[in-house]
């Protein structure tokens, strides 16, 4: 069947099996920066933003993606122009083998984009299904904290998102 | 699911059920998904999913709430119509299912007619009197919640039959109200849920529910345990008196032994849950 859904501001017409998960959709499609960690929805690194939420993309089938707007890592800063909260997990030491952060950081950006400054309660909440074996998770919510500050300071914050396809 | 052929994003609920209604096997709703995306059914032959038919709202119709069975948990936290006991109590229910991204995407339907053992919203529903509002391709009924979850949602619905909302009375400010999820850690499965509704008059219990679920096979109000505690002061001899009397009725129960813990384990906290439920309206109101 046909899929027809934008990923990364980016409209995109996709053939996919009706059994095939968002992520093994994405996968496929290149966007390695969403991981399979266990598959069932309980590890948080497959997390894609879809139409604003955070949401793990081993429980979605990609036939519900129909019409909607998904944002993976890749779509919201690159290693020359990262996103604010890319920056500050790098800066606050909340990344160590690095394979939960993408998830967990488009659940804190899921987050920052609907509270600009969230109570460590919120940040907690916010990145409470995205398990890390390596950092004990103190380090990760200063990041998010860090960002919120840095976000409010430049007002919009800077990040690149990649216009071109990908071929 | 290996068998899955076909995927239907129909955008009126009219098309939904026709396309349910079709003659054989294998054809299910789709609401949230979390369940189904990693379900090895190999029942499944066609999904119809439910997420374009405007089944996501939540309204205050005149003393009752009533909410679309799209409305996911997070819209259920995020709404400002539930603002009575009631609603507040579906909150805390909602903000006690799994983790933000589960909460994103599960749906009040699915928590319902799917009744996965851990589900975590019927508990609340039968407690607070809920109707449920299901629609088929022939017609729409309303079952209470105390009927609908007499038996597993696959042995109550018709074949095409969904359901389209659910709706519970609003509670005046002299209700308290609790909601209990007992879990291993903050977004595990339950291994036991509660929920209690009661007012004070005189410092006495009056119009007590008390709905269970996660700890035996289908949820249940506990119809036994009100009629105990119905008319006890609130008073020092009260969680006494729970405690022993919720000891007795737990006798009769059919606990479920699984993953998250033993069916010994769960009849070994049963009165201490509900005794925390009832307390903690006082306490924490």
């Amino acid at each position: 069947m046909k899929l027809n859904l934008i990923i990364n501001e980016i409209k995109k017409e996709i053939e996919i099996s009706p059994d095939e998960t968002l992520l093994t959709v994405l996968r496929k499609e290149r966007y390695y920066g969403v991981k399979k960690g266990c598959g069932r929805g309980e590890c948080g690194a497959c997390t894609v933003i879809v139409n604003g939420r955070a949401k793990k993309s081993c429980l979605i089938l990609a036939g519900q993606m129909e019409g909607k707007s998904i944002t993976t890592i890749e779509g919201i800063g690159t290693a020359d122009n990262p996103h604010i909260l890319q920056e500050a997990f790098v800066s606050a030491g909340a990344v160590q083998c690095g394979f939960c952060i993408p998830g967990m950081i488009l659940s804190a950006k899921a987050l920052l984009d609907k509270t600009k400054n969230p109570a460590e309660g919120e940040i907690k909440s916010a990145l409470d299904g995205n398990l890390c074996r390596c950092t004990g998770y103190v380090k990760q919510i200063e990041a998010v904290k860090a960002a919120a500050k840095m976000l409010k300071e430049n007002n919009a914050g800077k990040y690149a998102v990649k216009k071109e396809k990908i071929t | 699911m290996d068998n899955l052929k076909e995927f239907h994003n129909p955008e009126s609920l009219k098309s939904a059920l026709e396309l349910l209604a079709q003659p054989g096997e294998g054809i299910y709703p789709l609401g949230g998904g979390t369940s189904i995306s990693i379900s090895e059914n190999k029942k499944i032959i066609q999904l119809v999913n439910l997420d374009n038919l405007g089944l996501n709202y939540i309204k205050d119709k005149g003393g009752r709430l009533v909410i679309g069975a799209m409305t996911t948990a997070q819209d259920i936290i995020d709404s400002t119509a539930l603002n009575d006991i009631s609603g507040t109590v579906l909150k805390k229910c909602a903000k006690t299912i799994g983790s933000q991204q589960i909460r994103n995407a599960v749906t009040l339907g699915g928590n319902t007619c799917g009744l996965f053992v851990w589900s975590d919203m019927p508990a609340m529903l039968l407690a607070s009197n809920a109707e449920i509002h299901l629609a088929s391709k022939e017609n729409e009924r309303k079952i209470s919640a105390e009927q609908f979850f007499l038996k597993h949602p696959a042995q109550i619905l018709k074949k095409g039959e969904i359901c389209i909302e659910v709706s519970f009375p609003k509670l005046d400010n002299k209700y308290l109200g609790e909601f209990i999820k007992f879990s291993r850690t903050n977004f595990d499965k339950t291994i036991m849920n509660v929920c209690v509704f009661f007012y004070l008059k005189e410092k006495k219990i009056r119009g007590l529910k008390i709905a269970v679920s996660g700890c035996i096979s289908l949820p249940r109000r506990l119809k036994e345990l009100e009629s105990k505690l119905e008319g006890n002061a609130m008073d020092e001899k009260l969680p006494e008196k729970i405690i022993k009397e919720a000891s007795v009725i737990k006798e009769n129960l059919n606990f479920i032994s699984d993953m998250k813990a033993s069916k010994q384990y769960r009849k070994k906290i049963f009165e201490t849950i509900i005794l925390d439920a009832i307390m903690g309206t006082v306490l924490f109101s």
